[in-house]
Parts: C-alpha cells; structure tokens; sequence
C-alpha cells in the first residue's frame, strides 16, 4: 500500500483521480477498523488531517463554515448559542473523548451511514455541503446529499459543512438511543429545529430522523402535519402517532420493528419536550 | 518502507516503517514501548489511549504515517527518571489499580483532564474516562484517584511518603 500526506485538496484530488483504488483517510476511525476488517479494497491512501484550509472553523455573518477535517472536539470548543443545543448534544454523544478527538465531521457524513449522529442535525439545519472533485466544485443540499453521493463519495472530497445560524424563537435538538457498537438494527436519531411565532404556534419546522431508513432523512410527512399548529402535547401525540407509522410503513416486515416504534416514543418526545422547555425561558 | 519524524517522550526519532503500521505498532513494536496496550483493536477500550499533539488518542486508530512531526507522550513519558508522576502515585494511593492492563490508559485519560482543569468535578472525569474499559475496579476507584491527583496538582492534598 502506498501512503501519502496531503498538504491540499488540489493535490489529493489529483492523487484521487489517478490511483482508482486510492481513498482518503481523515480521523481514521472508521477507515482503520474496514482495512483492518479488510472490507475496504484500496492500495493507496491519502491523509488529509493536516490540511489546513480543511481544519478552519468559522462565523461569517450569520454562517458557521466548518472545515470537512475539524475533529468533533474542535468544533464542541467553538461557541455555539443557546438554541444549537441539539447541534452540540449530538456531537457530545459521539463515541468517547479519543474518537471525539480524531473523528471528523466530513468523515461522519461520507460513508453515508444511517447512523451517523452528525445527519439528524445537519438535516434539521438545512446545512450545505461543500463537495470538490476533480471536475468540479458544488455545494449540496444536506436533503440531496445522500441522492448526490449514492453509496459514497467515490474520488471527491467533502470540504466543508455549513449552516446558518438560528433566530431567538428557533431551537434546535437532537436524541438518540442505541449503542454505536450495536447493529442499526438498535439504534434511533432524532433532530427538530422548531421556529414558533408570538402565538406559540409552528411556523417552520424540519423534522429528520437516523436509523429508520437507509440514509439519515427529513420526515416531511409529520412536518406538514404539525406546521401552523400550537406546540403542545397534543401535537407531541400527534407527531409520535404520525412517525410510529412511517416506521410501521417503513420497516414491515423487520425484526427491528417493535424496538423502533417504542424507542421512537422517547427520542421524539424528548426533542419536542426540550423545546418546549427552551420557549417557556424564552 | 516511509520515513517518519516523530517526538515520543521528549525524544526525537527518524524511524524506518512500514506504511501499513498504525501508531500503536510504531510505539510497541518498534519504540518498545510496551506500556502502551492493545485491547480491542477497534477504539473501544481505550487501553491503547496515549497524547497525541495534547490530545486523548487512541493509537490502535491512527496510521503511522499520519504523525509525522507529531509530538506523543505515552506512559513511559510520564515518569520523572526514577520517579512516578502524580498522577500515578495517586492511583497506587486510592487502590486504583488492580490487574492493570488499563492502567496506563487510564492515567493518559486522567493527565488530559487534569490538565485542562486540575479540579475536575465527578461528572468531568467519569466523562473524562469514558473511552476507557476497566474490567476490574468497578471505576470507583479510579475516579477517586483522579480527584486525589488533581488534590497533589493544585495543593489540597499531599504526597504520604
Ligand atoms: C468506538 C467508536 C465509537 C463511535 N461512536 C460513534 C457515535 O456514537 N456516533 C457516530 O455518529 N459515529 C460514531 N463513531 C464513528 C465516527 O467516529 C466516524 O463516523 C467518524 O466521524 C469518521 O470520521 P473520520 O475522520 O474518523 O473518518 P475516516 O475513518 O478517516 O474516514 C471514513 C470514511 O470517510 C471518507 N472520508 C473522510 N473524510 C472525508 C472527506 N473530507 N471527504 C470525502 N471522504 C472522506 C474516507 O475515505 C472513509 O471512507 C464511532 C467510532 C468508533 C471507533
Ligand atoms: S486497543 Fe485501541 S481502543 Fe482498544
Ligand atoms: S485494573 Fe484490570 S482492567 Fe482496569
């Protein structure tokens, strides 16, 4: 196998394109664990953990950028406000100190795994991200990313994650049940980023799951139901009520099943309970 | 074969390795530094922790190549020549050690916390270890010497000779 430390996305796209078996390694800790497994088919790898323009965390007007290379622990050390919670809830919840200080948060999103807790939140925010490969440079919806990547992101690169900032009548949160090491089958993610107007009612809101589908996604359907609606228990019902049959829907027939529709209850439950808490402060 | 310049324990080596070879094959096999352990091999356990560039890493999920020009401390780095550091003697003091296979682990973890805040609360340093496995002491124990450490650090508490 050949190694090389990259010190630009120039030059790793270059090295992408000409050795078809060649793959980035960032934080290394899912990469390490599929060669080890040798589930990974790759002679050629390209380390992109000291690239600079990669490792930049930033707020630019109302935008926080964040480099696809910053480690989790970096970006909990930024400031986020109040209403992020869920943003900095679910990178704290990734693995442990050690994973949390090599694990990046482009390497999260590549493999386009289900679980990855990084999604839920990213979906929930609308959150671009910015993609090079050696033809040309986009920046993807996080609702199209999954379509745009397919099963991965083969010799491209993800270089940044971004997202707006929130308004002080918006809270984002995020929960989750299930242990990493456990199968997808165990595990549940949700994310709400609820805007209410001066009558408590829902005036935006983006609901996104992990774990109860093949990519992290937005569930539009109890969007639409609950949108205009005063944020009380009765919608909690509803929202729980409308989710246990999209995963009826969408799991019949698995053995997972029964274990999502309750865990569903809980994680939604807390979401919706937690911004409640955060309008009553407000 | 690549070249590597690596700072282990305040020395300097230029090192000959395999591109294959995570960090913790470089420090055990060909640094000898066996006080770094290998558990689950998968960033489970934490046994393999060491500080990398001032952080809590575990080796077993790093490649060798990536350190070039880093600096790393494992536990042989933390001893003062003969003597053992703080931290240690306060898990010998707490009984915080039993078979001790995640001892040096354990300590790492115990040296990031401590040097970012010497007086951590209970609830930081269970936080603080919780990428590191004991199978022995029920962690009690190693919390409290975590907080008898930070008690050496900041002057609450002294050394029993
Ligand atoms: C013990 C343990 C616990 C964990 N717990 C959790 C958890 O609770 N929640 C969770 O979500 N995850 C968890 N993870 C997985 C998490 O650490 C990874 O998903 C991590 O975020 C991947 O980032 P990395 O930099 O380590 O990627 P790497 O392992 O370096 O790479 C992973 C994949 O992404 C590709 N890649 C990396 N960066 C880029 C980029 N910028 N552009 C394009 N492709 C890229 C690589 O080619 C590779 O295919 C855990 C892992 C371990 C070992
Ligand atoms: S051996 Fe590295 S975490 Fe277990
Ligand atoms: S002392 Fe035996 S594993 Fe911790």
């Amino acid at each position: 196998m050949k190694v090389y430390k990259s010190n630009s996305v120039e030059e790793t796209l270059e090295i992408l394109k000409s050795a078809p078996k060649s793959k980035i390694i960032s934080g290394g800790t899912d990469l390490i664990i599929e060669l080890r497994n040798h589930n990974s088919d790759v002679d050629y790898l390209v380390d992109i953990s000291s690239i600079e323009e990669l490792k930049k965390i930033e707020k630019v007007n109302d935008e926080y950028i964040i480099g696809s290379a910053v480690p989790f622990s970096d970006i909990l050390n930024f400031k986020f406000p109040d209403n992020l919670k869920g943003f900095v809830n679910a990178l704290n919840q990734i693995g442990s100190p050690q994973i949390r200080n090599r694990g990046t948060i482009g390497g999260n999103l590549a493999n386009a795994s289900t679980s990855a807790d990084s999604a839920p939140v990213l979906l929930a925010l609308d959150a671009k991200v910015g993609i090079s490969t050696g033809d040309f440079e986009k920046e993807v919806s996080m609702t199209d990313f999954y379509d745009f990547i397919g099963e991965g992101l083969y010799h491209g690169i993800i270089t940044y994650i971004k997202f707006k900032e929130i308004p002080l009548n918006s809270y984002l949160s995020f929960e989750k049940l299930g242990y990493r090491k456990s199968l997808a089958i165990s595990k549940l993610s949700i994310s709400t980023n609820i805007t209410l107007n001066e009558n408590f009612e829902i005036e935006k809101i983006f609901v996104a799951s992990g774990a109860i589908g093949k990519y992290p996604m937005r569930e539009y359907e109890v969007e639409s139901k609950i949108i205009s609606q005063p944020l009380n228990e009765n919608i909690i019902q509803l929202s729980i009520e409308t989710m246990k049959e999209i995963i009826s829907e969408r799991l019949k027939g698995r053995s997972s099943l029964n274990y999502k529709l309750s865990a569903i209850e809980y994680v939604l439950r807390s979401c919706l309970e937690e911004s409640i808490q955060y309008f009553k402060r407000c | 074969m690549i070249n590597l310049k690596i700072n282990v324990n305040n020395t300097d080596y230029e090192i000959e390795i395999d591109e294959e070879k995570r960090l913790i094959d470089l420090l055990r096999d060909e640094l000898r530094l066996t006080g770094v352990k290998e558990g689950c091999s998968e960033g489970e356990c934490g046994a393999c922790s060491v500080i990398l560039d001032g952080k809590l890493v575990n080796s077993c999920l790093i490649m060798a190549f990536q350190v070039n020009d880093s600096k790393v401390v494992t536990i042989e780095g933390l001893s003062e020549g003969d003597n053992i550091n703080y931290i240690q003697k306060a898990f010998i003091e707490a009984g915080a050690v039993q078979c001790g296979y995640c001892t040096p682990g354990m300590i790492l973890a115990a040296k990031a916390i401590l040097d970012k805040n010497p007086n951590p609360s209970r609830e930081e340093i269970r936080m603080g270890i919780s990428g590191n496995l004991c199978r022995c002491t029920g962690y009690e124990k190693i919390v409290e010497a975590i907080e008898l450490a930070g008690g050496y650090l900041n002057g609450t508490k002294t050394y029993r000779e």
